[in-house]
């Protein structure tokens, strides 16, 4: 119905390119580009930022803006159920509904503020999630095209929408497969879990504004009840220590290949083996210091999009591939490549010997 | 024979179980490994048979095929397995019955193949598990 394809309307985006202030340049250099960028049918969600750069310099930016679509299963385990919230709509007062919205427009932020990626696909795909799927159902994943969250038993697990490192966990699950995918057994598996981990994170950082120093480092802190001694489901900057409990053990992870795990389970211990990249991440990001996902996060998304990661990349693969990756964003000798270096070699995927690795 | 027996004297007398179910459901974001069991006495064996013959054992990809030394990476799936490629997160599910005179069952699922007969005894496990366990753990 609406001739305009984002919530910015052209009248508006026209007066902005018209300001000949000096101060306006780049919004009006902005507005000018949106103005000039050919209109689809499809609808193309954008917004209008302002920001304040420099003393007495606003900025107005067209952004592109999510579309998210959340439905209920009504604890039914079938997808994708009732649509109950679009992207226009307010809030619903359904708490697993709301938090779902808000966290996927967190994750949809935090891609687009640090990466430029626009959704999933970079091509602004629609956010789809599911909610209250099942009866006490104690998960939440990716089916392929949307994520979809369990309730919890409310004896281990009180819901997984409260969490963004977990919702941002599953949207990065749909990163990886738009990227070409790694295979979900054994190593590439145990990476395709830990690259996910890493975005959940640096989500979570991303919207507190955290430094490396000051954030967790959690995988789902808040989903436990409190009957369950644990924090959360994982640690990037401790794997192992998430959890100790009576009934359902102890954190499994390993931070280092001499405790690799071979199992049949978890399609070969997928959750259980992510804890050695996921501490060479830690390990850069620490070494690195700041905003986590400004180099640290820059060089592993990087990897991941180079188009030359295998699908059936092993550590060691995905290691040589994050140096390659640090090399060509900051070059051969910097801090960068140095830290990314140091990362691998402290879990044991690289030997600590600079020669033995070329 | 199908008829559930009603409670008599010697079906709760303790006995080796006639029939054995177990039940692990692993994976899932938490990559927790939750196991379930039920060794129903004699008594209730035909009922349990029962239940196991109306799964599609034939038809679901085999634990015992998996062998875990050929994880490796580098080994793309072979062809000849039904297997799908798993949901990231999903769970995966490993159910084995085994009762005298009978080698053991087995069975390896993804968790939106656990419907109907399957989703059955999985449930029946569970809930024998449930009533039979310790009653100072808490939980499963």
């Amino acid at each position: 119905m609406s001739t305009s394809p984002g919530i910015v309307p052209p009248y508006l985006l026209a007066r902005i390119a018209a300001v000949q202030e000096e101060n306006w340049a780049r919004a009006a250099d902005a507005a000018h580009r949106t103005l000039a960028a050919p209109r689809e049918y499809r609808p193309v969600r954008s917004r209008l930022r302002l920001s304040i750069q420099e003393p007495g310099t606003l900025v107005a930016e067209a952004t592109p803006a999510p579309d998210r679509e959340i439905s209920d299963a009504k604890h039914r385990e079938v997808l994708p159920g009732t649509r109950v919230r679009g992207e226009d709509d307010p809030a619903t007062g359904d708490a697993s509904v709301d938090e779902a919205f808000d966290g996927l427009g967190a994750t949809y932020d935090f891609w687009w503020d640090s990466y430029a990626r626009d959704s999933i696909d970079g091509s602004g795909s629609s956010l789809l999630a599911t909610v209250h799927y099942g009866r006490d159902y104690d998960n939440a994943f990716w089916n392929g095209e949307r994520m979809v969250f369990g309730d919890g038993d409310d004896e281990v697990f009180r819901g997984f929408t409260r969490s963004l490192s977990v919702i941002a966990h599953e949207l990065a699950h749909g990163v990886i497969e738009d990227e070409g995918g790694l295979l979900y057994r054994g190593q590439s598996g145990a990476l395709n879990e830990s690259i996910a981990d890493v975005f959940g994170a640096l989500a979570e950082q991303h919207r507190d504004g955290q430094t490396a120093d000051e954030a967790t480092w959690l995988i789902g802190e808040g989903i436990f009840t409190d009957a369950v001694q644990g924090v959360a489901l994982r640690s990037l900057k401790a794997p192992g220590t998430a959890y100790d409990d009576d009934v359902l053990g102890k954190d499994p992870q390993p931070a280092h290949m001499r405790d690799y795990v071979e199992t049949r389970d978890d399609n070969g211990g997928v959750h259980i083996n992510s804890g050695i990249p996921n501490h060479a991440f830690y390990l850069t990001a620490k070494a690195l210091g700041g905003h986590a996902w400004e180099r640290a996060g820059l060089i592993w998304y990087r990897t991941l999009t180079s188009g030359t990661l295998p699908s059936t990349a092993d550590f060691t693969t995905f290691a040589r591939a994050t140096l390659a990756a640090a090399a060509a964003e900051y070059g051969e000798e910097s801090e960068e490549v140095a830290a990314v270096r140091a990362g691998w070699t402290g879990v044991g995927v690289i030997p600590d010997d600079r020669e033995a690795e070329s | 024979m199908t008829e559930k027996p009603s409670p008599d004297p010697t079906a709760s007398s303790a006995g080796p179980p006639a029939v054995e179910v177990d039940v692990a459901r692993t994976g899932g974001i938490a990559g927790m490994t939750r196991r379930w069991s039920a060794q129903p006495p004699e008594a209730e064996a035909s009922e349990w048979i029962t239940l196991i013959d109306r799964c599609p054992w034939s038809e679901a990809g085999s634990a015992a095929d998996e062998d875990p030394g050929d994880e490796v990476a580098a080994t793309p799936p072979r062809p000849a397995t039904r297997r799908r490629e798993p949901m990231p997160d999903g769970f995966v599910w490993f159910i084995r019955a085994t009762w005298s005179g009978t080698g053991p069952l087995e069975a390896e699922l993804p968790d939106d193949e656990v419907v109907g007969a399957w989703r059955e005894l999985v449930d029946a496990v569970r809930d024998w598990s449930r009533q039979s366990a310790d009653p100072g753990r808490p939980g499963h």
